[in-house]
């Protein structure tokens, strides 16, 4: 198939199927949603560091890279280092996540704002989850299509299918388990090709003889990535991070506020870390296959150097652990999806009283629509990276408010939603008017930090005892529950 | 999610609720983001000792990553 060894086909079968047994042997212990979602809250440091860099570590992010620095140099690490200068932020981040003690970030806008918020993010979450689906199909359709020769359409179709298939047939549930092996095989084939790469192109001295000096800068000089544009990055990753759905668990779940802090925090600087070899890849392709990609090609040359450097058997273990992750991930997505609109939404305002028969067949029909929108975006956006970029946009835009409502007791519903609408429509007028990437995000998020302060002072606070509610929960530390029934509050599961 | 157990709860103040005592955030678990706004009052090295040694180690870490990206691309010049 499409130019692969036998021994590669063999790899990948027996992977998918291996993976498969673990997920649905590993998840006969999640019995309800606190499990499925927070796991119980029972996570010890080293768990909390790699959930942390699993569920950050995707193969799109290498390709993405990559292909910056095969067109850019080394300057392209900034599209993943962008986060660089926000992870000592997770430090002080994570055990506030902890102590809200929800379960999912629209829990967080409905307590601490109104219903009508926590409804909005839980859409906002659903686009996300659409976003982050197709993102994933299209990275690895890019990879396997850069691997076999076979059309980048048809290939998204055919993760597609597999991942539905793996859910109808029940998979579903069990391969979100496995994301944390898939992550590490994703981190060591990643570093994997480095060595085979210097080797092929006569190690570091041979890299620097045939490369211009500017591609081994770090400091974005190029028109694609100014200084400006890599700050307002910086800025927007780190006003977005609190916003993304999935942090949450990922930041909350520790058993500590301590296991909390060092799980997001140094799972993440791990992370940063495998970002230095991703690009170091992209500088070793500029090398190998000198202009044989173009600015909307690049993203290919990842798969380019799978099939070139690895021998037979670990290219076919690359595109399992490929093929593993979009099914992971995006039948995990599609559950979380799903699952919110159905129970969030749908049985809370929708229908209350309805029999579990009936929420099974609007969980698959949402099911459906979320795996069609993810399918729209995978098959017309331009590139991994672009759609990274959308991505740390919109997510900063909802991160505003929330950053309010976590630092300033007046910041009110009222002033959220103006941030929100305002922020949207400057961001979307900045792009009509083809102002650069960094002059939107800028406007953006000045006119939204600018709106929930005005709108919140002008209009009425929010009620005194949600107030109350809320900022008890953020002084009560893990360990003195004991406050909050003293303070007339307690903890419901779900 | 959380829920009250009774529907009246103590009255605060609209704009900034009274911090509850709490033990351990004296002992130096007070969070500096929760508390910023206020920190001119409130901040002391002991209540907010675990936030600012570890976001100061975490800087560090941050240094030490920029010096390893940069140290790999002078490697073989």
């Amino acid at each position: 198939m499409g130019g692969l060894s036998t021994l590669d086909l063999v790899v990948i079968i027996a992977y998918l199927a291996g993976i498969t047994a673990f997920g649905l042997y590993v998840s006969r212990r999640v019995k309800d949603t606190e499990g499925f979602f927070m796991g119980n809250r029972r996570f010890g440091k080293s768990l909390m560091v790699a959930q942390a860099l699993t569920t950050g570590t995707r193969a799109d992010y290498a390709i993405g890279v990559a292909g910056a620095s095969y067109e850019i140099g080394m300057a392209g690490i900034w599209y993943q280092w962008m986060y660089i200068f926000s992870t000592p932020f997770f430090w002080l981040l994570s055990p506030i996540f902890r102590r809200m003690r929800y379960t999912t970030t629209a829990d967080f806008f409905e307590e601490r704002f109104s219903k009508s918020l926590g409804i909005g993010y839980s859409f906002f979450a659903l686009y996300l989850f659409m976003l982050w689906q197709g993102t994933i199909i299209k990275g690895a359709a890019l990879t396997i299509a850069g691997i076999t020769g076979v059309s980048e359409t048809g290939i998204v179709w055919g993760v597609t299918a597999l991942f539905v298939l793996f859910g109808v047939a029940g998979g579903l549930v069990a391969t979100v388990n496995t994301d944390f092996i898939q992550g590490i095989f994703i981190i060591i084939l990643s570093f994997m090709l480095i060595p085979f790469g210097l080797n092929a192109i006569g190690g570091f001295s041979g890299l620097h003889a045939r490369l211009d000096s500017q591609m081994f800068s770090l400091t974005a000089g190029t028109e694609e990535l100014s200084l400006f544009h890599v700050t307002m990055l910086v800025i927007s990753g780190l006003v977005g991070i609190v916003a993304q759905p999935h942090h949450m668990a990922v930041a909350g779940s520790g058993k500590t506020e301590m296991n909390c802090r060092i799980g997001w925090c140094y799972g993440n600087f791990i992370k940063r870390l495998c970002t230095i070899g991703w690009a170091l890849t992209g500088l070793i392709a500029a090398v190998l296959f000198v202009g044989a990609y173009d600015h909307k090609s690049r993203e290919l040359v990842f798969g380019a150097m799978i099939k070139q450097l690895l021998p037979p058997g670990l290219i076919g273990l690359m595109i399992a652990a490929i093929i593993g992750t979009v099914i992971a991930s995006c039948a995990a997505f599609m559950v979380s999806g799903s699952a919110l609109f159905t129970r969030n939404l749908y049985k809370k305002y929708l229908k209350p009283a309805g029999e579990d028969a009936h929420y099974l067949l609007v969980g698959r029909i949402v099911s459906a629509a979320l795996t069609i929108g993810s399918l729209l975006f995978a098959l017309y956006m331009p590139s991994v990276i672009q759609a990274t970029l959308i991505f740390v946009k919109t997510v900063a835009l909802v991160g505003v408010p929330m950053w309010a409502g976590i630092v300033w007791a007046r910041a009110n519903s009222s002033g959220a939603w103006a941030s929100l609408i305002g922020g949207a429509a400057v961001f979307l007028t900045a792009w009509l008017l083809r102002w650069t990437e960094a002059w939107q995000m800028l406007a953006s998020l000045l006119v939204s930090f600018a709106l929930v302060i005005i709108v919140s002072l002008m209009t009425r606070p929010e009620p005194a005892d949600r107030l109350q509610r809320f900022f008890t929960l953020l002084h009560t530390p893990v360990g003195e529950e004991g406050n909050l029934e003293h303070a007339e509050l307690k903890v419901a599961a779900d | 999610m959380i829920e009250e157990k009774k529907t009246e709860t103590r009255k605060i103040s609209d704009i900034a609720p009274p911090i509850p005592r709490s033990k351990l955030e004296e002992e130096g678990h007070s969070l500096l983001i929760v508390d910023l706004l206020r920190l001119a009052k409130t901040f002391s090295y002991r209540r907010y000792r675990l936030d600012v040694i570890g976001f100061l180690l975490a800087w560090l870490w941050v240094a030490l990553l920029l010096a390893l990206g940069y140290w790999i691309t002078r490697i073989g010049a």
